[in-house]
């Protein structure tokens, strides 16, 4: 009859096979080296600006020092603790609001309330400084009423700093804590509902230490963004780390000082996100069960009604209502206004160059992110999957960190090539845009790949093995297979890294090559200059295009609002 | 079979995950043609042995060789896409953008001008060649199943390994395309091995069984042998009803309290045993001077179970048509006649 077959003893007696015969290479070596390209791509600027906390300069910081360290230090703490403070309280008390409780216009605002993602900060920035400064249209005003010594605070100051951003990046937090407030499940908050609670005391006591890690990951978002921003906190004379490193490379081409301002911006930037991590605890985003039903709202009547909605209503007409018009505004003013009635040359041109540096941004990381993605579905080993988490890691580092390594990195190409005797290393360096496009990939590749991968879900793991045993080599596999059904993946991925490279300022300001301009280094300029009407029609134009992916998060999270 | 080189052979396959060694020293042989079932409890190792055999996981040690080639060894590492065998998975696995035929087609080589006949000729073999262009999405849970199959088939590997591939089916069309599967393996002339957790179908489709537990396997044999002959106690529960009834080794019988029966094998005189019996082996009949008691009666449809105290905490589960009519709490006396003899296991070694 048939034989035998059992396990080997002498495989099995020690439990360890011998060591020559163990062996572990990887499943995919080419693409485990590509994604390792990738990896090294991204991490070698960051890597750069890390290296150079390891090696601090005595003479730079004795520099810095001297000069105003200390106060740019002390106004960023300051403005981080401010914003993320200004935006926990508007992001998580609007969530509350719109998920507890039933007023007028309740659901039109529970995603109306995301809008102000479309207004970047150095946009609403600057409206409010035209709003509300002196020559501005409400001090004119209050002059007209009260006579010309009426008192009014100091609009160029940290506080209204602090009011904008807040403004400008409290949708972050109200996005997670929607989420939080959402996904808990009802039963939790009845019980404690039964269990002789409050609604208040219930909103403290289960539902906003359930929604703590979402808040604070929320929070570090929205310090993140505080910390790369150096646009918006000029127009109002605040001095952060970030802007210190603008004008130190703008102004003085002070490389070495540059390096050590952005090595400090990078500590900020690993604070926070070791502080979110404690405060995310052992903490899961989901409660389990992921129960459909989410907490019965109370229905508020009479006064306490229409002051919800007058609430959201204010903060929604101040963030995103007002500026929008005004952005309207002064678009029609300056076609009106020319003879001809066309548009400003200088727009197409702009709008041209914004177009073209975002498109090759989002084709570049959307091919890296697709190489990324495949490996580590078609590797599937650790160290692929390691690497690939690597590649993202850029989104979490501040615009101003990656420009500078990106120039320290050129610097070196530099002088490397003219070593080798080729003199066009300092076009490379100063004359492309090829700097500009290497910042974009490092800092959005994770958006590329985030899509893609959540794509990739829809493939099964046995589709890809099947497709693999058919003897369909891994370029046919992604090519037939992976590809074809991840289409509309792709299509996120373009549109979403498209947008945020239109929209990205202090990256640009950095590594521009002399003499070009996108709209959002155009609207920042005319903004600095008080050319108000001049930034309508840029800014709106930026309004409106980062309008495309808050619809898209707007129409995902409608479907958890007909849940409700 | 020992004429023949084996279609797929795997060596001492050893696959950790962290310090759990998923599989542990396999050794397994299949012959051209040959069906093996490969049945255990879940995380026994068997779905990824197949993914060792497939080629989509490296092992950390041990040889695979397939149709007399290295495929896998200290030195060899061929990759799942040029190794030429077909696999069957739990969830199917079609590529839904594609149509039956596209599916079919996918693992023929583009310029093969024999690529349409070869779709139509096992989308026939299956018995859908009229599906040829419907979408994944408008098949029913069985027609699924049989492009699949067709899918691994279409580039006529030598080997065809199914990772449980029938276990999200109803029972009844379970067993009718098992039937079917391994009529059409037999006519393309494929070996197979067949992955699941279920023993009955274990049973009914392998030519042999194989029966692992943490990743070894505890006993490779035909289905018979493995039922009636386990190699020990776990193979003795796993594959079927199993009590373990006390008695004595003599020769090649054991001499029990309810009567003496062959055994397989042979442990020696005079050793204390336990004898493994099925309920099929077990007669009760009603007996008020017994001094067995029917502690409870299953009713299993065509037939019901006893579930008998014998006495000193023994129990036994006994078989019978139930035109019977014992019931609980009545007293019985037990035989054993099992027709066949009994596979028999040192008392101690419990």
């Amino acid at each position: 009859m048939t034989t035998y077959l059992e396990t080997d003893p002498s495989a099995v007696s020690t439990g360890v096979p011998g060591r020559r015969e163990r062996f572990r290479r990887p499943l995919r070596p080419r693409w485990l080296l590509a994604t390792f390209a990738v990896a090294a791509l991204v991490v070698l600027p960051v890597a750069l600006v890390a290296s150079s906390i390891l090696t601090p300069d005595a003479e730079v910081w004795s520099f810095l020092w001297r000069t105003s360290l200390l106060e740019m230090v002390g106004s960023t703490l300051l403005l981080l603790a401010g914003v993320v403070i200004g935006t926990l309280v508007l992001g998580t008390g609007l969530a509350w609001l719109v998920a507890t409780y039933r007023f007028p216009g309740r659901g039109a605002f529970s995603w109306l309330l995301m809008l102000p993602l479309a207004v970047p900060a150095y946009v609403l920035g600057f409206i409010y400084v035209w709003l509300l400064d002196t020559p501005g249209p409400v001090q004119s005003g209050l002059r007209g009423l009260f006579g010309s010594d009426v008192w009014f605070p100091e609009v160029r100051s940290m506080a209204t700093a602090i009011v904008v951003l807040s403004l400008a990046l409290y949708p972050y937090v109200y996005l997670f804590a929607r989420a939080a407030f959402a996904e808990q499940a009802v039963a939790t908050h009845e019980a404690a509902r039964t269990l002789g609670q409050g609604p208040l005391r219930v909103a403290w006591r289960v539902l906003l230490p359930m929604a703590r890690p979402s808040l604070a990951a929320g929070s570090a978002l929205v310090a993140m963004e505080t910390l790369t921003d150096y646009a918006t906190v000029q127009y109002f004379n605040v001095e952060t780390v970030s802007v210190g490193i603008y004008r130190v490379w703008n102004g003085m081409y002070d490389r070495a000082a540059a390096t050590e301002l952005a090595s400090l911006v990078l500590v900020f930037a690993v604070t926070i996100i070791v502080v979110e991590r404690a405060l995310r605890g052992r903490a899961r985003y989901h409660q389990q069960g992921g129960s459909a039903r989410s907490v019965e709202p109370v229905r508020l009547t009479g006064l306490r009604a229409w002051t919800a909605t007058a609430a959201c209503a204010a903060v929604l007409g101040v963030a995103f209502v007002l500026p929008a018009a005004q952005l309207v505004n002064w678009s029609s003013l300056v076609t009106l206004r020319r003879s001809d009635g066309g548009l400003d040359s200088r727009y197409l041109e702009y709008a041209t160059n914004s177009l073209l540096i975002a498109a090759a941004a989002a084709l570049i990381c959307l091919v890296l992110a697709a190489v990324v993605v495949n490996a580590r579905r078609l590797g599937g080993d650790r160290l692929t999957a390691g690497l690939a988490r690597v590649t993202t890691v850029g989104y979490a580092v501040p615009g101003p960190v990656v420009a500078v390594g990106v120039l320290l990195m050129f610097a070196g190409l530099d002088r490397a090539l003219d070593a080798a005797g080729l003199d066009w290393g300092r076009f490379l360096v100063t004359g492309s845009v090829a700097g500009l496009l290497y910042a974009y990939v490092v800092r959005f590749l994770a958006v590329s790949y985030n899509s893609l991968d959540a794509s990739l879900e829809k493939v099964t793991p046995s589709m890809t093995a099947s497709a693999l045993t058919l003897g369909a080599a891994p370029w046919r596999v992604v090519s037939r297979v992976h590809l074809p059904m991840v289409r509309t993946g792709i299509g996120v991925a373009l549109v979403l890294v498209a947008v945020d490279a239109l929209k990205e300022l202090p990256i640009v300001l950095l590594l521009r090559p002399f003499g070009f301009e996108t709209l959002a280094v155009w609207v920042y300029r005319l903004a600095s200059e008080s050319r108000w009407e001049l930034a309508g029609l840029p800014a709106l134009t930026i309004v409106a295009v980062a309008t495309i992916p808050v619809a898209v998060l707007v129409r995902r999270s409608m479907k958890e609002v007909t849940a409700w | 079979m020992s004429a023949t080189q084996p279609v797929l052979r795997a060596e001492r396959l050893v696959k950790r995950y962290g310090d759990v060694a998923a599989v542990d020293g396999v050794t397994v042989d299949v012959a051209p043609g040959e069906l093996l079932a490969l049945v255990g409890p879940s995380g026994c190792g068997k779905s990824t042995l197949l993914r060792l055999v497939a080629g989509l996981t490296p092992p950390d040690a041990g040889r695979v060789m397939i149709a007399g080639r290295e495929m896998a060894g200290p030195s060899t590492w061929v990759p799942a896409e040029r190794r030429g065998v077909g696999m069957v998975f739990q969830d199917h696995a079609l590529f839904p953008h594609l149509d039956v035929s596209g599916n079919v087609a996918f693992g023929l080589a583009k310029r093969d001008p024999g690529r349409h006949e070869r779709v139509s000729e096992v989308l026939d073999l299956v018995g859908l060649g009229e599906m040829g262009g419907r979408y994944p999405h408008e098949l029913s849970g069985g027609e699924v199943q049989r492009v699949a199959l067709a899918r691994a088939l279409a580039p006529a590997p030598a080997v065809v390994l199914f990772d449980e591939p029938f276990s999200d089916l109803d029972r009844n069309l379970r067993i009718r395309l098992r039937d079917d599967v391994v009529a059409v393996l037999r006519a393309a002339g494929a070996a197979g091995v067949f992955v699941t957790h279920d023993q009955e179908e274990a049973l009914a489709v392998g030519d042999r069984v194989g029966v692992l537990r943490s990743g070894r396997i505890e006993q490779i044999a035909a289905p018979q042998t493995v039922f009636h002959a386990p190699a020990n106690r776990f193979v003795a529960t796993f594959m079927g009803e199993a009590d373990f009834l006390p008695g004595q080794r003599v020769g090649t019988s054991v001499k029990t309290q309810w009567g003496e029966v062959p055994v397989v094998g042979d442990l020696g005189d005079g050793h204390d045993v336990d004898v493994t019996v099925r309920p099929d082996d077990v007669h009760v009949v009603p007996d008020p001077a017994g001094d067995a008691r029917v502690r409870r009666v299953e009713f299993r449809g065509s037939f019901v179970v006893y579930h008998v105290d014998l006495g000193d905490g023994v129990t036994v589960r006994s078989m019978a048509s139930h035109v019977e009519p014992v019931g609980p709490g009545e007293r019985v006396s037990v035989r054993l006649e099992p027709g066949h003899a009994l596979a028999a296991f040192p008392a101690d070694a419990a």
